[in-house]
C-alpha cells in the first residue's frame, strides 16, 4: 500500500482505489505518518510562493517575436544594418564571380551592387555629401560631378522627405545616389542613364530593391523599408 | 489574435516557471521561453489539440535540453554552480526569498538532479497529471512516479539536513 500513498496524494487513483487507500492510511500508522509528511511537503511547496511568473518584459518579447516570425527584436537597427552590410560584403564578393556573365543576371549583379552601396553609405555614416532637403540645391550639386542631369524630387509633403545627395560608382560609372527618409527608414535611390529593360521589385538579404526605367534613365530604391511603402515612394516617384 | 497566440500564449507562466527551474536563472529561462514560442509557431501545424500547456511545455523542455547542449559544446563545461541562484543574486524579489525561510526550501529544489527536479515542478508547481508528465517528458508513466518519489523523498532529506544544519 505504502506505493499508493503518493498516487493518492495526487489525486490519480479511481475513487475505488482512493477510498481503499484512504481506509489504509486510517490503519496503519507508517503509513499515516509519510501521508503527513508528503501532505506537508506539498503543503510548504505550494505555500512557499515558488511559482516564478513570467515577467512582462517577456511577455512583450515573445508577442513581437510570433506576431513577426523570423525577425529578431531589433535592439538597435544601425547595429544590426551594420552586421547585416559586413555579412553582405562577404556575400557579394563571392556574387562578383557568380554574377559575372552579362545576362539576365546582370540586374541581379546591379542589385547586389546597390544594396551593397547603400548598406555601405549607412555603415560609414556617409550617407550624402550634399545635405538638402531642397531639390533646387541637390540638382545643380550633381553637374559637374556627373556626364547627366538626374530628375530630382522632394517627396517631403507625401511622407518621403529628400534628405541629400551623393555620387556613387556602380556599373561601371559614376551614379546619382538620393538619399530619402520615411520614418526612421533610409531610401537610397540610385540613377544613372541606361538602355537597360527594368526587372521589377526583388528583396535580398531582407532589403528590399525596386527598379524602373523612364526617359533612358534607369532607377533603383532600395530599403530596410516594407515592400509595400517602397513600392510607394517608387509609385509617386515615377508620376 | 492567432490560433497560436490564442492557444499558446495563456501557458506563458507555465513556460516561464519551468524555463525558470530547468535552467535555474532568469535570463537563460526568458532565452529558452522565447527560443520555445519559435519553435511552437514553427510546429504549430503538428498541434492537433488537446492539451496546449502540454504540448508547449514538452518544447520547453525540449529547446532548454538543447540549450543545455550548446553550453556543454561551447568550451566551457555547463556548470551547476555558476547557473545555480546562489551565484547569481539577481533581484531583490530573490534576495527576500532567500533571507526568508523559504531559502531552504527553493535550495534544496534546485539542487535536486534535473530528472528529479523538473518531475517535481511539473508535479507540484503546473499540477500537470502523471500521464501529462509523461507525455512531456516521454517517459512511461511508472518512471514518472518513481522519479517523482524520489524527488519528495530527496527534498525531504535535504530540508531535514539544512533545518539540523541550522
Amino acid at each position: 500500500m505504502q506505493p499508493m500513498i503518493e498516487p493518492y496524494l495526487d489525486g490519480e487513483l479511481d475513487p475505488n482505489r482512493q477510498a481503499q487507500v484512504l481506509d489504509h492510511i486510517a490503519d496503519c500508522s507508517s503509513c499515516n505518518e509519510e501521508y503527513r509528511r508528503m501532505q506537508q511537503l506539498r503543503a510548504d511547496i505550494r505555500a512557499g510562493n515558488l511559482y516564478f511568473s513570467a515577467p512582462d518584459s517577456l511577455r512583450q518579447r515573445v508577442l513581437s517575436t510570433v506576431r513577426n516570425p523570423g525577425k529578431k527584436p531589433r535592439v538597435w537597427p544601425w547595429k544590426e544594418m551594420a552586421m547585416a552590410a559586413s555579412l553582405f560584403l562577404v556575400v557579394s564578393l563571392g556574387a562578383n564571380f557568380v554574377f559575372m556573365s552579362r545576362d539576365r543576371s546582370e540586374n541581379r549583379f546591379i542589385a547586389q551592387e546597390i544594396l551593397s552601396e547603400h548598406l555601405r553609405s549607412m555603415m560609414g555614416g556617409h550617407l550624402v555629401d550634399v545635405v538638402s532637403s531642397d531639390r533646387h540645391t541637390v540638382k545643380p550639386w550633381f553637374s559637374g560631378k556627373l556626364d547627366f542631369s538626374p530628375t530630382v524630387k522632394d517627396l517631403g509633403p507625401q511622407g518621403f522627405p529628400l534628405s541629400g545627395g551623393r555620387v556613387d560608382y556602380m556599373d561601371g560609372r559614376s551614379v546619382a545616389a538620393l538619399v530619402f527618409l520615411h520614418n526612421r527608414h533610409v531610401i537610397t535611390l540610385f540613377t544613372w542613364p541606361s538602355s537597360r529593360s527594368a526587372s521589377d521589385a526583388s528583396t535580398h538579404n531582407g532589403y528590399n530593391t525596386v527598379e524602373w526605367t523612364k526617359d533612358g534613365m534607369i532607377y533603383w530604391a532600395v530599403s530596410d523599408l516594407n515592400r509595400s511603402d517602397l513600392q510607394t515612394f517608387s509609385n509617386l516617384y515615377k508620376n | 489574435m492567432t490560433l497560436f497566440e490564442k492557444t499558446m500564449l495563456p501557458h506563458l507562466d507555465s513556460a516561464y516557471n519551468l524555463a525558470r527551474w530547468l535552467t535555474r536563472n532568469d535570463p537563460d529561462a526568458q532565452d529558452v521561453v522565447q527560443e520555445a514560442y519559435v519553435r511552437g509557431l514553427r510546429y504549430f501545424d503538428g498541434f492537433t489539440g488537446g492539451d496546449g500547456k502540454a504540448w508547449l511545455l514538452t518544447i520547453v523542455r525540449n529547446t532548454f535540453l538543447t540549450w543545455r547542449g550548446q553550453q556543454k559544446s561551447n568550451s566551457l563545461v555547463f556548470d551547476e554552480h555558476l547557473h545555480s541562484p546562489n551565484a547569481r543574486p539577481s533581484n531583490p524579489e530573490e534576495a527576500a526569498i532567500r533571507s526568508s525561510s523559504l531559502r531552504a526550501l527553493r535550495e534544496c529544489i534546485d539542487a535536486l538532479p534535473l530528472e528529479y527536479r523538473e518531475t517535481l515542478v511539473m508535479r507540484e508547481l503546473e499540477e500537470l497529471s502523471y500521464q501529462n508528465i509523461a507525455d512531456v517528458a516521454s517517459l512511461p508513466i511508472g518512471t514518472v512516479m518513481s522519479r517523482l518519489s524520489r524527488a519528495r523523498k530527496r527534498l525531504e532529506d535535504c530540508m531535514t539536513a539544512k533545518g539540523e544544519k541550522s
